[in-house]
């Protein structure tokens, strides 16, 4: 067994070694060897500071602080296999949250928690209410319990009003008012400001819109309470988009609101899938507490099966400390 | 010249991490500290190499794998680690194993 001591006894070696073999180079430098001796001391506590020498439980035979031992030994497992197993969707989640979070930093606080339920399931109706109270603010009530009736889902829209909303007044001269088509690209780039996470996604989103926005014009003309939401936009800054969608009769809206919730996944669904590529694999996978140092002799692979040949390695397992001359692997890809 | 990937572990760590120390207090210079590191990496790899007779097996699933300038890193998953020929030693859900050619040297 390559038990603590024996561990133990390499790495003062190793101390020791280091330590006789610098001598000359601090005598050279002219540093006291009060140093070198307080570099040794520092060296030592710290290792055993590490824990990475205690003995494991049944081996107990060298007392080492044996409440220590049990306590670790659980901690790195557990938390080795959440990491692996539930460390990513959780990362998603807080991403989520995170990104869409942000507008209402700036705006209103109960839209996280909107957010991040909106993007997995369906919300429920005390969100609801608290939409209801901000855009009634607006003047809005009797658009929006429309929309409730329609589908839960349609939390999204209101998402949107909201930060549009909230969004300044002087923003409104950049928007063409002239059709509701053209009022919703602007406030892309608003978002944007807003959010800079955000911003490859509003960017993809934009195309998105330019889609809908054909569609929305086929009905468009068929509906003269279009033309009164836009005259309604021009005076009311933020809520141009919104009224366009209220002053729609039921149908329309339930279409729009589906619109506007493919809108969001599109937004969202990049996110994530960009933070996966990009920043969760690399630093998540390689970070893992169980590293092994060594040196390879021979690697093969056949299909997916390889197998290692490994020497000189020193392990830290667990937050124990292991060493080997050599060593065999199997695994399978 | 010796390997410097064993500064990488709990010996390598705790030895730059005084190192550091008495940087910061003003004891010994960046380039003395660099010294001893190069020291450290002869002597570990000379223990290593002389002073380690453990033989271990590995037994797990290969999560990811790398080639890059002569150095392997695995990631495996769910790995026995075994000294030979049968007592365990313990088990891990991820493991990252790094290694250089041990013929180059």
């Amino acid at each position: 067994m390559t038990t603590s001591s024996q561990v133990s006894k390499l790495y003062q070696t190793v101390v020791d070694d280091v330590i006789n073999n610098v001598k000359e180079a601090f005598l050279d430098e002219g540093v006291d060897e009060q140093v070198l001796q307080e570099l040794k001391q520092l060296w030592e506590s710290k290792l055993a500071a590490s824990k990475a020498l205690e003995p494991f439980p049944q081996e107990a035979e060298v007392v080492l602080a044996p409440s220590n031992v049990p306590m670790r030994m659980p901690q790195p497992k557990a938390s080795a296999g959440a990491e692996a197993a539930a460390a990513a969707p959780s990362g998603h989640a807080q991403k989520i949250a995170g990104a869409v979070a942000q507008p209402p930093q700036t705006t209103l606080q109960y839209q996280p928690s909107d957010a991040a339920q909106a993007a997995t399931m369906a919300l429920p109706a005390g969100i609801f209410r608290q939409h209801l109270a901000t855009l009634g603010a607006g003047g809005q009530v009797q658009n929006i319990a429309v929309q409730q009736t329609g589908s839960g889902q349609y939390i999204t829209l209101p998402q949107f009003q909201t930060q549009q909303q909230a969004q300044p007044v002087p923003i409104q001269p950049q928007q063409p008012q002239q059709t509701g088509q053209a009022v919703r690209i602007p406030i892309q780039p608003q978002q944007q400001q807003q959010n800079f996470l955000q911003q490859q996604q509003q960017q993809q989103a934009q195309i998105f819109h330019a889609g809908q926005l054909l569609q929305q014009q086929l009905p468009g003309p068929g509906k003269g309470a279009q033309g009164l939401s836009q005259l309604d936009g021009n005076e009311d800054t933020s809520s141009s988009e919104d009224d366009d969608d209220f002053d729609l009769d039921d149908k329309d809206d339930e279409e729009k609101e589906e619109e506007n919730e493919e809108e969001q996944r599109e937004e969202e669904d990049p996110l994530n899938s960009a933070d996966d590529v990009s920043d969760e694999d690399p630093t998540e996978l390689f970070d893992t507490e169980n590293v092994v140092v060594c040196q390879y002799d021979k690697i093969n692979r056949n299909k997916n099966k390889w197998k290692f040949y490994l020497k000189d390695g020193i392990m830290n397992l667990n937050g124990r400390d292991f060493v080997f001359q050599k060593a065999t692997g199997d695994a399978e890809w | 010249m010796s390997y410097q990937l064993y500064r990488n572990t709990t010996l390598g760590h705790t030895l730059q991490e005084s190192l550091d120390e008495q940087i910061q207090l003003g004891q010994i210079s960046p380039n003395l500290a660099l010294k001893v590191l190069l020291q450290f990496d002869k002597a570990i790899n000379q223990a290593l190499a002389n002073r380690v007779k453990v033989k271990i097996s590995f037994k797990g699933k290969l999560n990811t794998y790398r080639f890059c300038d002569n150095v392997w890193t695995f990631v495996l998953n769910k790995v026995d680690f075994r000294e030979a020929p049968v007592q365990e030693i313990v088990k891990v859900d991820k493991v990252k194993i790094v290694a250089c050619d041990g013929k180059s040297m």
